[in-house]
């Protein structure tokens, strides 16, 4: 139970309507959507509405010594949100305003609970778009996926959020509120404290504000789905199109455990029988995707793909609805979904598969194989059910050998979903001593008292 | 099954906790709150069978606050029956009390049929008294609870049912068909059983209407009383099995869903009713799917109107019609269709909803409304009556011109 004073003052600061404190309520801010996390409840949940606001929720905290867990709409994939140890969620969801869009100079300006989708329609009157799209894009806010630097299907081409995002407005653990950046294009003042703040998973601070690049829509677009018997020559196929300097929007690949999945729950008309599918769309002027599309066919072909077009809208609806279906498909199999993103350099991606099939193998599991060829981000999906231990102790194996892995091919941990509760014991594996002692270092220098999100991204001290 | 939330373990397993269903939820767009979302609900669910929460009145209050429109149902990757889910989560958390007088009254009235019948011309006397004609219904002089600026249905004076016979048979009858009223046609929107009546006897169906049906029974599932449905369920199945009909035809998505897939469900521990049920399942149509069934009459009469349509949930995602009552609509002479821009979006009626959650309800709307005056239609088509209360008693409120009829009002009006 919480202090009665101190939840009086949270409700002085934010108002009582935005405070929650029924525990039947509670037990919702508990969780992500993260499987396998420690039931956490916090004390109360907040849902301010102005950075005055969080500053004040922000000061309370401190001097009452609870634990602040910013928070957006709760579908991260790092157990990054979890209220370890109790303390206040703070949850930016009612801060959903778009406070400016400025087509001059490409910019927007956002309160953090804004959806990542509604910037994109706000920007779409104008011809803009903003890149990044997580699968969550519908429902994560700008918030969380600034806080988690979120990636998304067009890395390869776009990038991810981090290069958008040129301006922040954030609240210190000592409640003062700081910004860094804008909307120029160049700036060198001082540190990058916009990047450091992009992907610190609301350990360093809480974002009440936030300032993007937006970019051109693309004028046409072409998509292309090849079906591949053997899973070195998909790895030709991207390799050849990288070396024809060719860079499209996005480069998808599915391997044979999430095809044949894909086609018994959408009978999207994958070939059963094909080791690997790429999915490969170019996009911008109309002249240029002619070229590139031409080009991509021709290099997908030549390295033995059967090829199938879009020729319209609907066609190519139809191609995106078996990548689309990927997840889904691969969820229906079995109670629990542990969904990783390990990452390797562009030039592996066909060695981490085949690896990661071979340790499916090993482990007797079922892991279905989605991602993002271009950028070498895979999306290994381990089909299991929490509620059998010996599985899951099979499942915690594999992920840690997918982990080492990456890491040995030169890739990372994670990809887009950061590290959080889920994979804070596997930082000394990428960072070593004394990558993870200079992240430490930071995060005590911006927050003496461990206020924010306390246990995500750093192990615990031994 | 709905009795025991156990029997949704797997569905709530299954719930990976993506959060993809926050994007269609009418509720959680207008509050973003967890508690208002499937997610949400559905891991109050999982609090309540693993031990971590107790059924409580407040649980009880969470857990009635969804609108059961079916969109989380088609969003959600992992296919958990969420709305499923929703209801068995009402009917455990009820166990802790709870529920308000309001909600009891309204689920003792609709379980008793002669309360109904002869409530309706007191309910008609009283309204007459509190409420002041406007817009062509009424509206509440005081609030009595009820939101004072929406216009409420004039009630008929009498049911639909007291004022037409039992069966009607027209002179050459190729098949036989049940017509299953329901709540609105029979007690607020007579109009609607009569162009049923009409358009079925205009292509030579004889219909039968057994006088002792009542209420679906759907009502008191939803807000958490599955005995008693269940009860009701059974009731109809033994009337309607006895009939021999060709088709067993609704005018209400929630009324066809309750006949299609609820009776199966709530019977299943009674062999020969849930074949009976079963059996009548496969005999369900909504009204505007069997007039596409059949040939049609000759000629239309012209109705030289603009025209717009809203998809109701329980007829859209739950019964799926599908474009068969806008295709029907379409094929009306001099009608002049402007679509809306989502059809399918939740108007927030829900049935008692708007009722018991008034403000939220029309914050829920509001995008709705918007989209059906930006189609400067003069007309607007719903196939459902509940939807129709919501939309006409919104726009009615805000002066809007127009009129709402059932798809099969207007359909009857091009009937010689």
């Amino acid at each position: 139970m919480m202090d009665r004073q101190v939840l009086r003052q949270l409700q002085q600061a934010v108002g009582k309507d935005n405070v929650i404190m029924d525990r039947e309520e509670l037990v919702l801010y508990s969780y992500d959507a993260t499987p396998e996390m420690p039931p956490a409840c916090p004390l109360a949940a907040v849902l301010p509405q102005s950075a005055a606001q969080v500053a004040a929720v922000v000061n309370i905290c401190r001097v009452n010594r609870l634990a602040v867990f910013p928070r957006g709409s709760g579908t991260n994939l790092s157990g990054g949100t979890v209220p370890l140890g109790g303390g206040v969620v703070l949850a930016t969801l009612r801060m959903d305003r778009i406070l400016e869009l400025d087509p001059d100079n490409l910019a927007a300006t956002v309160q953090p609970g804004v959806i990542i989708q509604r910037l994109n329609d706000a920007a779409a009157p104008y011809g803009l778009i903003y890149p990044p799209d997580p699968g969550t894009v519908a429902t994560a806010t700008m918030g969380g996926s600034v806080a988690e630097c979120s990636g998304g299907l067009r890395g390869l081409k776009y990038g991810v959020t981090r290069d958008y995002v040129t301006g922040l407005e954030v609240v210190l653990a000592d409640g003062s509120v700081a910004r860094f950046g804008g909307k120029t294009v160049k700036n060198v003042t001082a540190y990058d404290m916009v990047r450091l703040f992009t992907g610190a998973e609301g350990t360093l601070g809480v974002i009440t504000e936030i300032t993007v690049r937006l970019v051109p829509a693309p004028q046409d677009r072409r998509s292309m789905l090849a079906s591949f018997t053997q899973l070195a020559a998909a790895g030709e196929a991207v390799a050849a199109i990288i070396r024809a300097r060719i860079i499209p929007a996005t480069m998808e690949i599915l391997d044979r455990t999430t095809i044949e999945a894909v086609e018994n729950y959408a009978h999207a008309g994958l070939p059963r029988d094909a080791a690997a599918v790429l999915l490969v769309e170019v996009d911008g002027l109309t002249e240029v995707v002619r070229h590139d599309a031409a080009v991509v066919e021709r290099i997908l072909q030549e390295s033995g793909g059967r090829l199938k077009l879009a020729a319209d809208d609907r066609e190519r609806d139809a191609l995106w609805a078996a990548r689309r279906a990927a997840l889904p498909a691969l969820a229906r199999l079995r109670p629990t979904t542990v969904l990783e993103d390990a990452t390797v350099p562009r030039s592996r991606i066909v060695e981490m598969l085949a690896a990661i099939q071979d340790i499916a193998v090993r482990h007797n599991l079922l892991i279905g194989t989605f991602g993002h060829a271009g950028d070498g981000n895979l999306h290994p999906t381990i089909l299991t059910d929490e509620g059998d231990h010996e599985e899951m102790a099979r499942v915690h194996l594999a992920v840690k050998e997918i982990f080492a892995t990456a890491l040995a091919m030169g890739g990372t941990l994670s990809g887009e979903h950061g590290i959080g509760l889920a994979k804070r014991r596997f930082l000394p594996l990428e960072l070593g001593d004394a990558g993870v002692a200079a992240v430490r270092r930071i995060k005590r220098a911006l927050d003496p008292d461990n206020l924010f999100n306390p246990g995500k991204i750093l192990p615990e001290e031994e | 099954m709905y009795d025991d939330l156990a029997d949704f373990t797997a569905d709530i397993k299954k719930c990976m906790r993506c959060g993809n269903c926050q994007a269609v939820c009418p509720v959680y767009g207008v509050t973003r709150a967890e508690a208002d979302v499937a997610r949400g609900k559905l891991q109050l669910g999982r609090a309540l069978l693993e031990g971590r929460l107790e059924p409580t009145p407040r649980l009880s209050a969470l857990s009635q606050r969804c609108l059961l429109c079916l969109a989380c149902l088609d969003a959600c990757p992992s296919g958990v029956a969420t709305c499923a889910g929703i209801v068995a989560l009402r009917a455990a958390a009820r166990k802790g009390g709870g529920l308000p007088l309001a909600r009891r009254m309204l689920l003792a009235g609709l379980a008793r049929k002669p309360w109904l019948d002869r409530g309706l011309p007191v309910a008609r006397r009283a309204q007459k008294a509190a409420f002041h004609p406007a817009g062509g219904g009424y509206r509440p002089r005081f609030p009595l609870g009820l939101d004072v600026r929406r216009i409420y249905p004039a009630l008929p004076a009498r049911t639909f049912l007291a004022g037409i016979r039992d069966l009607v048979q027209p002179p050459r009858a190729d098949l036989r068909v049940a017509f299953f009223a329901g709540c609105m046609a029979n007690y607020v929107y007579p109009g609607t059983g009569e162009a049923v009546v009409k358009l079925l006897a205009s292509r030579r169906a004889g219909v039968v209407l057994p006088a002792a049906q009542h209420c679906c029974g759907y009502p008191l599932l939803a807000l958490g009383d599955p005995a008693t449905a269940r009860a009701m369920a059974a009731s109809h199945v033994a009337m309607f099995h006895r009939l021999g009909v060709d088709f067993l035809v609704t005018a209400c998505g929630t009324c066809g869903e309750a006949w299609r897939e609820h009776y199966p469900e709530l019977l299943r521990d009674d062999q020969e009713l849930y074949d009976r049920s079963l059996a009548l399942a496969t005999k369900v149509r909504d009204i505007a799917s069997l007039l596409a069934e059949l040939p049609a009459p000759g000629a239309m009469l012209p109705l030289p109107w603009r025209v717009t349509y809203h998809q109701a949930c329980h007829l859209g995602r739950g019964m799926r019609v599908g474009d068969i009552p806008v295709d029907l609509i379409k094929a009306v002479p001099g009608i002049d269709f402007a679509p809306l821009a989502d059809p399918g979006r939740c108007c927030g009626g829900a049935g008692s909803f708007q009722l018991f959650y008034s403000e939220l309800s029309r914050a829920i709307a509001a995008p709705k409304l918007a989209d059906i005056r930006n189609t400067g239609a003069t007309v607007l088509v719903t196939g459902c009556g509940a939807c129709r209360n919501q939309l006409e008693g919104l726009l009615a409120g805000e002066g809007w011109p127009g009129r709402v009829m059932h798809t099969a009002e207007l359909l009857a009006l091009t009937t010689p």
